[in-house]
């Protein structure tokens, strides 16, 4: 496990065993893309590709706060993709903050988290859950340019939807999710 | 007692079998060294350095994985946890 070519490499720092991913393998979900899978099934199907084959084991006693660090994972391959639905889905309603900021800081994962969050306080700052996981990751976090989307990756912009009038943009969230 | 010693005492508790494990960081300090500065005991994890041939018994021992899931379980309440495993090729020693 040398961490080549994996989010933690673009972030200058080391790979560690986790036991995040270690849990999510015992369940079936043994590779970054059978994780981003299994967020598509969260209500993200609009990110599945329409040939996508469903072979994973739906892990749906998996918390979605543990599928978030999960996709931002610094030890699994740099992929932005998994950053955009990490984004879409920590914006679902019931995600709880201080969870979610706990397991990244266990998983080594704030960084990322970070990254996203201040997209998110950006773009929706009267959205309280930004500000609450930002409050939660204390630290002056510094990201290397270039390693995570660019913040409208995360959002839709409509651009011109009529004469004269330009469309809202909004954070991308989940169409649905499971219950429990 | 130290959130180290506590954080190590409740992984003990759910190990299935004798494990050794090196420690370093302030974990390693407050416990190694009796006159270790105040702030090591507040630590709120333990990192932990395996050789390469341990990671990879490690690998294949499902009951290892399971007793820290447990333990982080446990200690979640507190906020301290054990998960920072490294692999001695992964740990860079510098001066400052």
């Amino acid at each position: 496990m040398k961490g080549q070519g994996t989010l933690a490499a673009r972030l200058g720092t080391t790979v560690h065993k986790s036991v995040l991913l270690r849990r999510f393998a015992r369940r079936g979900l043994k590779t970054a893309d059978s994780i981003a899978r299994e967020a598509q099934r969260r209500g993200l199907d609009y990110y599945m590709a329409s040939d996508a084959q469903q072979v994973d084991t739906p892990i749906s006693d998996t918390k979605i706060e543990e599928l978030v660090v999960a996709l931002i994972h610094p030890c699994l391959p740099w992929e932005p993709q998994r950053f955009r639905l990490a984004a879409a889905l920590m914006a679902a309603p019931e995600v709880n903050a201080d969870l979610l900021a706990a397991l990244a800081i266990q998983e080594r994962a704030a960084s990322a988290l970070v990254a996203i969050a201040r997209a998110g306080r950006e773009a929706e700052p009267e959205e309280a859950f930004w500000k609450n996981l930002l409050a939660r990751l204390l630290g002056e976090i510094s990201i290397p340019s270039g390693v995570m989307p660019h913040p409208s990756r995360y959002m839709v912009i409509p651009g011109k939807v009529r004469p004269g009038t330009t469309g809202r943009p909004h954070w991308v969230r989940p169409r649905m999710l499971p219950e429990g | 007692m130290s959130n180290a010693a506590k954080i190590l005492a409740t992984l003990d508790k759910h190990l299935a079998k004798r494990t050794s494990l090196v420690l370093y960081g302030r974990a390693a300090l407050v416990l190694g060294f009796s006159g270790a500065p105040p702030d090591t005991a507040l630590s709120l994890d333990v990192d932990v350095i395996l050789t390469s041939e341990q990671s990879a018994a490690l690998d294949q021992d499902e009951s290892f994985w399971l007793a820290l899931e447990a333990a982080n379980t446990e200690l979640a309440p507190s906020g301290l946890y054990v998960t920072h495993l490294f692999e001695e090729s992964q740990v860079i020693l510098r001066p400052d």
